[in-house]
């Protein structure tokens, strides 16, 4: 922007003109057409790959939160990255399979179990108090009774129906196979991939680079393998409310809430709901129990358990929290939400880290303090 | 007061105008780009070829020459996937409704699983839907019209891919010359031969691997007597495209199908594709990273599943070529800015000259 035309004879009263002439160089129409293309595509990637940026995400996001492990392997055991990630990954899936060889026999044998299960709490429900003669009056139960009665058919009727239920467990697997291949190459390569970008950047910049990377990992990491702990306990606390309980499909339930989990706001509603309704089946008290027992561990997990594991390196107010998760899931869906939480945590540290910054540089610019007389409150004279 | 000039309004509204149209023009033109950018891959990777036979004749019939060479090996593969394809496809037919009625009878009348079978009409719909496997597989979909359209975007690829051969680099080195400062333009030009090398390099090196790993498995299939061995060599050979976990995917019905045959010889299979997985392994280190670009298994990985979600085989290829693209002109980039020849471009790149200064002039030092 240059001040450019001689100015025009001014009129006595008038204020002084100032002519402004807005010279865009080429270089800059580059540049904005540059940008513009990477929010193209950032935007394409969100609205018709969403898939891709959900699994890649999810990935990088297990990634972080193994990495912890992964380091802490190599300096205990001193071997090679490959090494720790092979064990830790091997580790991980052996405890999967493990889960999944001593779990899914039991909760195939108890699903034969659910049916007449329901069918007994739905007959319960009349006598329920305060809504019992509500539900009876409108033939609710008889109703759920009719639905569950009809779902075969209701399956094997609609094409889409049946279509979707195929699809999703494709899905599903694919989802995991990328999510775990993502996670493996970001704990093999993902820091020398982050040093050959950094690399390519001018000298200057890298110790400032080096500076904001390790600031925003520390938050993200940290957060990703806060996250997962807090996952793994919630799946073990929910599988032991159901297994004392008698709740069938416990440790699938389990599993179940703990992924939930890592969703912020949401996902222990989710993992509470199912725990409280598959204990429904088992009957009314022993739906009552388990939400009072969940109510309970809730509790625990947020006053306690997340504060002292995430609370030091995201100290976001809940309002905030609570605002950024909505914003997140509105414009990016489930990654949004994910990421809302590490994303406002980075920009809380960055602009810190430029407040102490610039008030550092404000102290030195500033004169130094007179020097006040013996026995007064300044510096000269303070203890 | 501040007067801004008509020009400088123009000048904003123009360059706003420029960038809504820019996006309009991308978003409805997405699928051409697709096509442009899958034909400008395929010409990268014939380009060597093509190369070598321009120096005994000219370079449009050199172009023409290579096409035809890499469609009539397309059919030839397609013809031979597509026979074993049908024939194991009748084998499933008969074999799969007689599972399941097998199934049915075995369950009593009124088990959920049973009534599900006879009022879905499961054992129809799956003979139907296995009727329909070949089309689904070598044209991506049973539906005759959306199959003609693609062969019409196959035909679309070809004509593109051998315009990109026979002008690619012209047009390449041209936009290169738009830069006017010479530092920028030396850097922007060893990036992007890095990037094409690199690229070229890395790709047509992973596709021989591909073949060899679907030859090997296909082999192995026919000697251990498993049921369609070109189909299942096929499957490896497009699994190992992906990295870390992409053998072991794709080897495993193979080695699936061999213990369902014979246990021992489950075992065999085992061991060939445990003895494969370490040669490719020491192939991929030491003949495709060390002759080309050592790429970064992440970055491979998002680019070819990314690809794979979006365009399928061609995707998964054209993600392979991009990731390797990358990595060459990453590598370039680190060792020209070792010597600072980067930060000097950018310096000159984008300080604005003073006035009545020429362009391409050196920015002032301190």
């Amino acid at each position: 922007m240059t001040d450019g035309l001689p100015p025009p004879p001014p009129h006595p009263d008038a204020p002084p003109t100032r002519h402004v002439v807005v010279d865009i160089a080429p270089r800059s129409i580059v540049f904005a057409l540059l940008v513009i293309v990477a929010l193209v595509v950032g935007y394409w990637m969100l609205t018709d790959i969403p898939a891709v940026l959900i699994r890649s995400t999810l990935g990088i996001f297990l990634a972080l939160a193994l990495n912890p492990i992964v380091d802490a392997a190599m300096r205990r055991l001193r071997v090679r990255r490959s090494v720790a990630v092979t064990l830790v990954i091997g580790g991980f899936l052996m405890a999967a399979g493990t889960f999944g060889v001593l779990a899914v026999p039991r909760a195939v044998n108890q699903l034969g179990e659910v049916g007449p299960q329901v069918s007994q709490v739905i007959s319960d429900l009349d006598t329920l108090p305060l809504v019992g003669d509500a539900i009876r009056r409108n033939g609710i139960d008889q109703r759920v009774e009719d639905f569950l009665d009809n779902l075969p058919d209701t399956l094997a009727t609609r094409d889409k129906a049946l279509r979707g239920i195929v699809t999703r467990a494709g899905d599903g697997l694919v989802t995991v196979f990328w999510v775990l291949l993502v996670a493996i190459t970001a704990l093999l390569d993902g820091p020398r991939l982050a040093h050959d970008l950094r690399d390519v950047m001018p000298g200057p910049w890298h110790e400032e680079i080096n500076h904001f990377g390790d600031l925003a990992y520390r938050v993200v990491g940290r957060y990703a393998a806060g996250t997962g702990f807090v996952a793994i306990v919630n799946a073990a606390a929910v599988t032991t409310i159901g297994l004392m309980l008698g709740t069938p499909l416990a440790p699938l339930v389990g599993v179940w809430s703990g992924l939930w989990n890592i969703v912020p706001q949401i996902g222990g509603f989710m993992g509470g709901a199912t725990l409280v309704a598959l204990s429904l089946t088992a009957g009314l008290h022993t739906g009552l129990l388990a939400a009072v027992a969940f109510l309970v561990y809730q509790q625990l997990e947020n006053n306690v358990l997340q504060p002292v594991i995430t609370g030091r390196t995201i100290r976001i107010s809940p309002l905030a929290n609570m605002t950024a998760v909505l914003a997140g899931a509105a414009s990016g869906g489930f990654v949004g939400a994910l990421l809302a939480n590490p994303v406002l945590a980075i920009g809380k540290a960055f602009f810190a880290e430029y407040r102490q910054r610039t008030g550092g540089r404000a102290a030195r610019a500033a004169p130094p303090p007179a020097p006040t007389a013996p026995g007064g409150n300044g510096p000269a004279g303070g203890a | 007061m501040i007067v801004v000039r008509p020009r400088t309004i123009l000048l904003t509204v123009a360059l706003a105008l420029l960038a809504m149209g820019f996006l309009v023009v991308a978003d409805a033109a997405s699928m051409v780009a697709e096509r442009v950018l899958v034909a400008g891959v395929l010409a990268c990777l014939l380009r060597p070829l093509t190369l070598r036979l321009a120096r005994r004749m000219p370079l449009g019939l050199a172009a023409a020459l290579t096409v035809l060479v890499v469609l009539i090996g397309f059919a030839l593969v397609t013809a031979v996937e597509i026979r074993d394809l049908i024939a194991e496809t009748h084998r499933l037919k008969v074999a799969v409704p007689a599972r399941i009625e097998q199934l049915r009878t075995e369950l009593q009348p009124e088990h959920p699983v049973r009534r599900f079978i006879e009022q879905a009409d499961v054992e129809p719909r799956i003979r139907e839907w296995l009727g329909q496997l070949p089309a689904r597989i070598v044209l991506g979909t049973d539906s005759a019209a959306k199959g003609a359209s693609r062969v019409t975007g196959a035909l679309l690829v070809t004509v593109l891919t051998m315009f990109t051969i026979t002008r690619g680099a012209p047009t390449v080195e041209g936009a290169i010359g738009l830069f006017r400062h010479q530092r920028v333009r030396r850097a922007v030009e060893r990036i992007v031969g890095a990037a094409y090398r690199g690229g070229t390099g890395f790709t047509l090196r992973t596709l021989a691997l591909a073949v060899a790993s679907g030859i090997v498995a296909a082999v192995a299939c026919e000697l251990l007597h498993v049921p369609a061995p070109s189909v299942l060599g096929l499957w490896v050979g497009l699994w190992s495209l992906i990295p870390v976990l992409g053998l072991v995917i794709g080897y495993a019905p193979v080695v699936g199908l061999a213990a369902a045959e014979n246990e021992n010889r489950g075992y065999v299979a085992l061991v060939v594709f445990l003895v494969w997985l370490v040669l490719a392994a020491l192939a991929r280190r030491r003949w495709i990273a060390a002759h080309s670009v050592d790429v970064s298994r992440l970055l491979l990985t998002l680019s070819v599943m990314t690809g794979l979600h979006v365009g399928r085989i061609t995707g998964a290829v054209v993600g392979v070529f991009l990731a390797a693209a990358i990595g060459g002109a990453l590598a370039e980039a680190r060792r020209l800015n070792v010597t600072g020849e980067i930060t000097r471009g950018l310096d000159q790149l984008f300080a604005v000259p003073a006035a009545g200064e020429p362009p391409d002039a050196e920015p002032a030092r301190p």
